[in-house]
């Protein structure tokens, strides 16, 4: 996918923004940066994301 | 949990191997035969020189009594331990006694005489930095050593293993009594007076706890060892360096102590062990040249009890033993949060079998898949467990058990039924042709048969959720007592050996047992007259791990086999050690790799196709590329497409055989379910629901899905209905994401604890939405209950 990819909230109409965003995990919770809308709180993980890092984060936290 | 971890106390893991339990030194045979093989002679020397204390010494003496034990007397001949011996002393570069930096100690010892047993005594005793004093009648060292060894390789012995040790020598000083020592203030007393020499009264004493040749007298410990007490030669020497340990054990404790210096073993050597290759004679016709030694070195077995390492896939893929999987789930169940405690066993613990192959094979019958199951138990009840290791397959199990895919219906033609037929969720899912002409068959045979589709509990089972297990388990014995308490005849193994264990009062059969009673010769409504010719050919058949000890089905499926025209030949292993195909326990979520790595050892067991009689090694082989058949495929070969509507021209003739997806397995079985009740009860009206929902799928877009994708999704277990509803989220709620690149909407909805990523976009069609992706994750995105639906009706 091209870097200048830029994505919109479909409801408020503005481009979503690296944002700290709240995860939860088997019963632990972290804060990481993740695309968000500015006005509504919307998130969105991209593919490569959820299957990369992401997975890496689930499979440590599967461990402990 | 503590019986199964009791149960472990058995172990044989760290039996000494058989020449090790009779070398009179109990020498580290596995560290001295490795150290050979890898040519270091120093190390190895040194291990030998720590057994035997005197090595010139013992390899002179020694008769080699390890070679009577050896497994390889009678293939090949045993190993050539004394060459190996003697081979160490030529090629070892340091063959100096070692000096220990130990602190002095306070015990004052003496030994009566200085012959081979005395002499070890005090080597072992002086080395462990204790007072000695050797008392010796004649004016020599050696006793009876001297009239079998040249009197200079003795004396050059003794010098150099005594090179760093202080002792003190008395010769020519007979001991006539015991008070003479007693009164010189000794605190222990070693007499290895030789044969038929004084014995101080210790020939006939007891000691505290009833060991003989000791006694104690004042504040004095008497021991004896040596020929004085029947141990000739090798066994003197021997005798005396363990006689150092007694009177150290002695010394330290105050306890009189002298068990006898013998070792058994419990070791078991697996057959499969034993090789034949011939011993490696010296070419010199005296000793071993460094590459002969190596080569002997390398034919010895390292005996050692390790079936478990043999046989179960977890120890092998894992490479750990069984004791260290025990210490590992036993760390991870304790109760308590792991940010304090480790819990190392976490994922292996859903990562593994549960096909109780360790019980089997182990000499000692140790059940470590009981303590895997136990153990996934103890996590679940704690709720430890992460939910993703076993959550598709709950899932699943509540669509097979749900109103869509179950049923359960006595015969139209009967009032009451003697039998009911159980095929298991998964036959059904993968190819429901397979279930129905089974059931033709079986009405055939037993008109009053009932039909009961759903799933048997395995999934709870192995997810260590007893709750929903039992709920399952009720729900079945409901079902069977409701139908009149009929026979059940099971087409899956698994479900046979889960349900028999479950509710053992229900009477149980295998289909196959019933079709090979039947004759698979007798044309009938299920069988294709023309079927018995087509499998023709070499098969293997691949008995599956729940009918292991069940030799009526696997004799019943070999019968219909062979009746069908397949020529068999029997597997190698499998037909002796009835392992699992990947599948028992659900290890391919915790750990893909493992599945995958027990699903090739399967499959290359034999270059032959297997015939296979459970669904799920089906399932797996396929996957695995290894060329398989269901027997129920061969006996009906049934005619007709393999999947229902949905993709089936997938399938289409032509193209070479293709699992259902996740997607297609339910609709197969909602399929199944319509069917049979269309063909045998007149279209019940109980799938009104069903229609109905068909109806309202119908008026939505469809979605376009690529085959790239839709092989991706079936890998990823996503559901076309999971990504349908996230679609229609989207949709509904207007909480997606555009991009303007791709012209697509992104979006995602939390299913169960599942979170599924949907990419789309419209086509020129109206009534049809094209899917670009969909994956998921595990972790939630917080506060998703706010906005993300879950509270319904939230305007955001």
């Amino acid at each position: 996918m091209e870097s200048k990819q830029t994505w919109i909230c479909d409801r408020c109409k503005v481009e979503m923004q690296l944002m700290d965003t709240q995860f939860n995990y088997l019963k632990r919770s972290f804060r990481h940066k993740a695309l968000r809308c500015p006005s509504c709180g919307q998130v969105f993980i991209p593919e490569e994301l959820a299957r990369g890092r992401m997975r890496d984060v689930e499979k440590t936290l599967e461990d402990k | 949990m503590d019986a199964y971890l009791k149960n472990f106390g058995e172990c044989l893991q760290k039996e000494p191997p058989f020449c090790g339990a009779e070398c009179p030194f109990h020498m580290d045979m596995h560290g001295f035969i490795e150290k050979i093989r890898k040519g270091m002679w120093s190390a190895a020397f040194k291990t030998y020189r720590n057994a035997v204390g005197f090595p010139r010494v013992a390899a002179a003496l020694c008769h080699a009594p390890c070679k009577s034990v050896c497994p390889l007397s009678e293939r090949g001949g045993a190993v050539e331990m004394a060459l190996l011996e003697r081979a160490c002393l030529s090629f070892a570069k340091d063959l100096g006694a070692t000096s220990y930096n130990v602190p002095a100690k306070r015990g004052r010892i003496a030994v009566v005489g200085a012959g081979a047993g005395g002499l070890a005594c005090a080597l072992r005793l002086s080395a462990k930095k204790y007072n000695v004093e050797i008392f010796e009648k004649e004016d020599h060292v050696g006793g009876g050593l001297c009239e079998i060894l040249p009197p200079d390789l003795l004396a050059r012995e003794i010098e150099e293993q005594f090179k760093h040790e202080e002792y003190e020598l008395r010769l020519s000083c007979e001991i006539e009594n015991r008070s003479f020592l007693n009164e010189r203030g000794f605190d222990a007393v070693c007499v290895a007076t030789g044969e038929g020499g004084y014995d101080f009264g210790l020939l006939r004493a007891e000691g505290d706890k009833g060991d003989r040749y000791c006694l104690r007298d004042g504040n004095t410990a008497w021991f004896a060892c040596g020929a004085l007490i029947g141990d000739d030669g090798i066994y003197a020497l021997s005798g005396g360096l363990y006689m150092g340990i007694v009177i150290d054990n002695f010394l330290k404790t105050g306890n009189l102590f002298y068990p006898p210096n013998a070792a058994a073993t419990r070791m078991v050597l697996d057959a499969a062990r034993l090789t034949d290759a011939p011993a490696v004679f010296p070419q010199n016709g005296e000793g071993y040249t460094e590459d002969e030694a190596r080569g002997e070195a390398f034919r010895c077995l390292k005996c050692q009890c390790d079936a478990c390492k043999l046989y179960s896939d977890l120890c092998d893929f894992t490479g750990k033993w069984p004791l260290r999987i025990r210490d590992e789930i036993a760390a991870t169940t304790l109760p308590g949060v792991s940010e304090i405690k480790a819990t190392p066993a976490k994922r292996l613990l859903s990562a593994s079998n549960t096909a109780n192959i360790c019980r089997e094979i182990c000499p000692a019958e140790i059940d470590l898949e009981g303590l895997i199951l136990e153990g996934r138990r103890s996590m679940h009840k704690q709720d430890k467990a992460p939910w993703a290791f076993h959550d598709f397959w709950l899932r699943d199990m509540d669509f097979a058990d749900g109103p869509e895919a179950a049923l359960c219906m006595a015969p139209a033609a009967a009032g009451t039924c003697a039998y009911a037929f159980f095929p298991g969720c998964q036959l059904g899912a993968g190819d429901p042709r397979l279930v129905e002409a089974a059931y033709d068959a079986l009405l055939e045979k037993h008109p009053d048969t009932a039909l009961l589709l759903r799933c048997c509990g395995a999934p709870a089972e192995w997810a260590g959720n007893e709750d929903k297990n039992a709920e399952a388990v009720a729900e079945i014995r409901d079902a069977w007592r409701g139908l009149g308490e009929p026979v059940m005849l099971f087409a899956c193994p698994s479900c046979m050996e889960i349900l028999g264990r479950r509710i053992p009062e229900m009477p149980l059969r295998s289909l196959y047992e019933t079709l090979a009673d039947r004759g698979a010769n007798v044309p009938d409504a299920g069988v294709s007259a023309a079927a018995p010719c087509a499998p023709c050919g070499e098969w293997a058949i691949f008995d599956p791990c729940a009918a292991r000890r069940n030799a009526h089905i696997k004799s019943a499926v070999r019968k219909l086999a062979s009746e069908a025209g397949c020529k068999l030949t029997p597997l190698p292993v499998q037909e002796r050690v009835t392992r699992c195909c990947g599948y028992g326990g659900q290890p391919s979520a915790a750990s893909p790799e493992y599945a995958a790595f027990v699903a090739e050892k399967r499959a290359s067991e034999s270059a032959l196709p297997y015939i296979v009689y459970c669904a799920n090694c089906k399932d797996i082989f396929i996957k695995a590329g290894k060329e398989c058949k269901h027997i129920l495929e061969i006996l009906f070969d049934p005619p007709g497409a393999v999947l229902a509507d949905k993709n089936a021209s997938l399938n289409s003739p032509g193209v070479p055989f293709r699992l259902a997806t996740v997607t297609e397995r339910r609709h197969n079985r909602a399929e199944l379910k319509r069917s049979l009740l269309e063909k045998y009860w007149n279209g019940s009206s109980a799938d009104q629901a069903d229609r109905a929902d068909q109806d309202e799928s119908a008026a939505r877009p469809r979605l376009k899905i690529g085959e790239a994708l839709l092989v991706q999704m079936d890998e990823d277990r996503i559901l076309e209905e999971d990504v349908r509803e996230v679609v229609d989220f989207c949709e509904r709620t207007g909480r997606k994401v555009y991009s303007e690149i791709s012209a697509s909407y992104s979006g995602y909805r939390k299913i169960g604890h599942m979170s599924y990523w949907v990419e789309y976009r419209p086509t020129d069609s109206e009534d049809e939405i094209e899917l670009l992706r969909a994956y998921t994750h595990r972790m939630e995105i917080a506060l998703e209950a706010v906005w993300n639906g879950v509270k319904t009706n939230v305007d955001m």
